[in-house]
């Protein structure tokens, strides 16, 4: 791997956005993701080798961090800040055609439900991995995860919710989509939930972390 | 019309409490990364301008407040809140209505910081604004517990619609004994406050009712954010 590529790749672990950051305090005044990810296209490497060999490995590294609590929420959102800058650079490419993006997905907080951090941490997360994230917000009722499933319709589609009260929503939007699409991919995410939850309302897979969820979406590409 | 108490405390008056906020950010005392605590602090001076805290009760008067299996009823009517709620309440001759709240600018400023390409800060005010609603709602409680010992009554601990198992849902309900526009909280259809930082529920009094711990040892739901034993 080249320097600039792993120099790039520390960034996005540390989180360093770009050179006028102040965080993290160490690194004042260095090249950040957004001026590293520029340096490499500059001296030539291709967009999807800065994606995988650079962007994807700080991403992995923080996001194994938080697997195992040695990182937390905030550690994962600079660093997730840290790579939308870069894939700023390299949005030209997508839209081109020169790159492919990995998919649709489609994420709402439920109906009932405003609480959308958790929902946001895990756009950023997708977005950073070369997902085209179609977000609905917060308080979402089926009818509009099927209105822009017309839209996309080989998107996947992921619930977040917070309250132990809201997450029964889930169940009747997850059904609301298989009814119409039953090969669209369900997923659920959210503290009061589990994967016996997600099994018992006929979701596709319940993900305590925006890392693991992630990889794992990876994997069905 | 039930009696209702309406209070502006100043927000110098709240009891924030740092540690917490640290610790729903994931870290314990004195592990928060170097950096991140002036971000922290940089917010917390900025929630002081944003922050405009109002809270109020209504009391329902004696003998008209009951708790049993699982039911509370208030005036004639019942709030399904599970056992877990109900029987610290059990003991109540009436009960107190409350609600709290930071304010209508905190939501945007929550929401705009989080949009606007600062998500760090948009989740440290989010954390920031449920403690500073909780220390609101702690700041009304000691108020309801002065009222309850002038009229030589005790106090019950308090609790909100969509946790223990009571139906956020039922917050539609609770909204009914509150005069128009208290506190300028809304109620959404979907049974959620406007503004979002907004904390509700019920405080039992009686002679014969005891505050207890909040019962999370008792709670069937595993994996509640507001577990206060994880």
């Amino acid at each position: 791997m080249s320097q600039t590529l792993e120099n790039l790749a520390s960034a996005i672990e540390r989180g360093k956005v770009d050179k006028v950051s102040p965080y993290p305090p160490d690194l004042k005044g260095e090249l950040g993701a957004d001026e590293l990810t520029k340096q490499a296209l500059d001296e030539g490497i291709a967009p999807n080798l800065i994606l995988n060999e650079s962007l994807m490995v700080g991403m992995g590294k923080i996001g194994d961090k938080f697997e195992i609590g040695k990182a937390f929420i905030p550690d994962m959102l600079i660093s997730a800040k840290a790579m939308n800058a870069a894939m700023e650079h390299l949005k030209p490419y997508f839209d081109s055609g020169d790159m492919e993006l990995k998919g649709d997905f489609i994420i709402g907080t439920v109906a009932g439900d405003l609480h959308d951090i958790g929902k946001n941490i895990v756009r950023m997360v997708l977005t950073g991995s070369g997902w085209n994230v179609i977000d609905l917000g917060s308080d979402v009722k089926a009818d509009k995860f099927l209105d822009t499933l017309k839209d996309y319709p080989e998107a996947m589609v992921g619930m977040s919710a917070l309250l132990t009260t809201t997450m029964m929503q889930m169940e009747e939007t997850t059904k609301a989509i298989k009814e119409v699409s039953p090969n669209t991919k369900v997923f659920v995410g959210g503290a009061p939930l589990s994967e016996d939850f997600s099994n018992k309302i006929g979701a596709d897979g319940y993900f305590p972390d925006p890392n693991k969820f992630s990889k794992f979406l990876g994997s069905l590409v | 019309m039930y009696q209702s108490f309406h209070f502006k405390p100043k927000f110098d008056e709240l009891e924030i409490c740092m540690d917490n906020v640290i610790g729903a950010m994931g870290y314990s005392e004195g592990d928060l990364p170097e950096g991140f605590n002036q971000i922290v602090d940089e917010q917390f001076k900025f929630a002081k301008k944003v922050v405009t805290p109002q809270c109020g009760f209504v009391v329902i008067p004696n003998n008209s407040s009951s708790a049993s299996n699982g039911i509370v009823t208030i005036d004639g009517i019942e709030f399904k809140t599970e056992r877990i709620v109900a029987s610290p309440l059990k003991n109540m001759s009436g009960s107190i209505l409350f609600l709290g709240t930071v304010g209508p600018e905190f939501d945007r400023w929550s929401k705009e910081t989080f949009d606007g390409g600062d998500p760090l800060a948009g989740y440290i005010i989010d954390i920031l604004g449920s403690e500073i609603a909780e220390s609101i709602a702690d700041w009304l409680a000691n108020r309801i517990n002065d009222y309850a010992s002038e009229n030589g009554m005790k106090c019950s601990n308090r609790y909100s619609p969509g946790y223990c198992g009571w139906s956020v849902a039922e917050q539609q309900k609770l909204f009914k004994f509150f005069p128009e526009k208290f506190c300028e909280v809304s109620l959404m259809e979907s049974s959620l406050m406007k503004p979002h930082k907004s904390v509700s529920g019920i405080i039992g009094i009686g002679t014969d009712i005891k505050w207890s711990e909040y019962p999370c040892d008792f709670c069937r739901i595993e994996h509640c954010y507001k577990n206060r034993n994880n």
